[in-house]
């Protein structure tokens, strides 16, 4: 059962649960209070904390209890040192889907030589696998393993990069096909739970007898199971494949795009009273986007909504792509245009992370696979990513300390 | 925070150490100890500190008279002046802390945490336990179960890590 959030330093010296665990008292030097220690394990990265388990059995419960976990993401989240990318790269030659995480941070991503970890994908490591990440929130992934010979043989994780820890998720009645389903992770405040969201999205706009399967909500506590919510009550069709990443979660509200009336929307949907809700997009951006002819998604970056999209100019073969931010929340009129890329070099363009100073990090795709570069808007290109036939998906998560299995218990 | 009439009589304060040392300080410096200051709304100009010796608490003096001074100019200063300050050996650190804790000073225990994390991240288990006295209460099946649970922490980036209790 995960505690409440937001918990003040000044709380710490109320909580007495570990107290009876401490050793007799020491010469004052020795024996630094709980709340100190604890103030200094918060600050420590998270290779440093798994390794210093094994200093003593009070280390080892301080590091391992759930508070610690809650007070340490909320330091990791405004610490710029404890972001990171997620990276699956695809080589179908070789037929091996590595992931890697690295440091997210100006200065690092410059470096050439900046420090990659291969990351194993959580599955028995003698299946060759590839990983596609589904959502991620709060340093958790929701992630699909298929095996790379049998593609119907998968599975969907709960998954931790930063403990390497595990957890299939329950089955659900539905059909588990895997590119029907748009996956959101978030957490409800109201009963302190983690919850995935998954919407089912038509692929085929031009089959109408193809049935709808419903959209579920899985609340990821003790005897969890999948549970079919009410459908959004304007559902229009809506092929939109290469537009979105996950559902955008923010507000304690997740949002992705719809049709309605023969236009785009942003729906809502609150995680804590499960209630549909639409924002209105702005003028300007409807009169550009038009449904058939341009993808569109909704993403999260510093605490704003994005709307990212392409539009491509079919008599030119070129495309554009276009960002707008929502400045204020649910408010029409605050939709500023951020920026425009018009090239016929790049395949895609997409928001990955804003930093504190407010700089948004762009990943340009090339063309022909030739490979993927970040930009911001005053510096760049920082990289291209290693030779490789494709980098697959990248993603900024902050490291944390959830046990997913720890959520269920 | 400057004085604009000369005749004005900044309030005093007396803080006493464990070691029955006294030294003067101003009232508006002291009060940035939450301890000290709770003692001062209950009209007290004599503090005793029974838990804080002579030298930590020379130490803290400074640190408060030099955060005293803090201005919207003199930020770098006090930068750099935090950067030398946590300069110590554990040992010293130690006290510092727990004596800032006592006195509820909250800029000077994030100072001194943010301190022993940046000094302590890359030490190995062994140096640990020297450096915070702890003794190792696991058997050694308990222990090899907890190394085993993270074992890829231990072993990636093993070259990183530094053996010296210091």
């Amino acid at each position: 059962m995960f505690l409440p959030r937001f918990i003040s330093d000044q709380d710490i010296n109320e909580k007495n649960v570990l107290t009876s665990l401490f050793c007799p008292i020491k010469a004052a030097t020795d024996h630094l209070q709980e709340e100190i220690l604890m103030g200094i394990l918060s600050r420590l990265p998270m290779w440093s904390l798994f390794r210093f388990k094994c200093v003593s059995s009070i280390w080892k419960t301080l590091i391992s209890d759930s508070y610690f976990t809650v007070k340490h993401l909320n330091r990791t989240k405004n610490d710029q040192g404890s972001q990171k990318l997620l990276i699956t790269q695809m080589c179908f030659r070789e037929e091996i889907f590595p992931m890697y995480c690295c440091p997210l941070s100006p200065a690092q991503l410059v470096d050439e030589n900046v420090q990659k970890l291969k990351l194993d994908c959580p599955s028995n490591p003698k299946l060759t696998v590839r990983c596609k990440i589904l959502c991620l929130y709060d340093g958790l992934a929701v992630i699909r393993v298929t095996d790379t010979f049998d593609h119907d043989l998968s599975t969907v994780l709960l998954w931790n990069p930063s403990t390497r820890e595990s957890m299939v998720l329950p089955p659900t009645e539905f059909s588990d096909q895997p590119r029907e389903y748009y996956f959101g992770l978030g957490y409800d405040s109201t009963s302190g739970e983690y919850k995935i969201l998954r919407i089912y999205q038509d692929f085929n706009p031009f089959c109408r007898h193809r049935v709808k399967l419903p959209n579920e909500i899985l609340t990821l506590t003790s005897g969890y199971c999948w549970r079919r919510i009410v459908e959004y009550p304007r559902h229009g069709i809506c092929s939109l494949v290469w537009a979105m990443n996950f559902l955008a979660f923010i507000h304690a509200t997740f949002h992705w795009i719809d049709i309605s009336s023969n236009h785009f929307v942003v729906v809502s949907f609150s995680i804590s009273n499960e209630v549909y809700g639409e924002m209105p997009l702005s003028e300007e951006i409807l009169s550009l986007l038009m449904p058939g002819h341009c993808s569109i998604g909704v993403c999260v970056l510093g605490g704003m909504l994005y709307v990212h999209s392409s539009i491509s100019v079919l008599h030119d073969k070129t495309m554009f792509f276009k960002f707008w931010v929502m400045k204020a929340y649910s408010v029409e009129e605050s939709w500023m245009p951020l920026l425009t890329v018009d090239s016929s070099c790049f395949v895609d363009v997409k928001l990955k992370y804003m930093f504190p100073h407010g700089e948004v990090l762009y990943l340009f795709r090339a063309l022909e696979l030739s490979g993927s570069a970040f930009w911001t808007r005053n510096v760049g290109p920082f990289r291209l990513w290693p030779q490789c036939d494709n980098t697959g998906s990248v993603y900024a998560y902050t490291e944390s300390l959830i046990s997913p299995k720890s959520l269920t218990y | 925070m400057a004085s604009s009439s000369k005749t004005e009589q900044k309030k005093m304060l007396i803080l006493k150490s464990s070691e029955e040392e006294e030294f003067e300080i101003e009232e508006s410096i002291a009060v940035q100890s939450g301890t000290i200051k709770n003692m001062v709304e209950d009209d007290f100009t004599l503090i005793p500190l029974p838990n804080v010796d002579t030298e930590t608490l020379i130490k803290i003096i400074k640190y408060m008279k030099k955060h005293g001074e803090k201005t919207k100019s003199n930020e770098k200063d006090i930068e750099e002046f935090d950067k030398e300050f946590v300069k110590k050996s554990f040992t010293e650190l130690k006290e510092l802390v727990l004596a800032a804790n006592y006195l509820h000073i909250t800029s000077l225990i994030d100072l001194l945490c943010q301190a022993f994390a940046d000094r302590i991240k890359n030490k190995s288990v062994k140096a640990i336990r020297e450096i915070f006295g702890i003794p190792n209460d696991f058997t050694p099946e308990e222990e090899a179960e907890v190394y085993e649970q993270h074992k890829w922490a231990h072993e990636e980036g093993k070259e990183h890590i530094d053996h010296s209790a210091y």
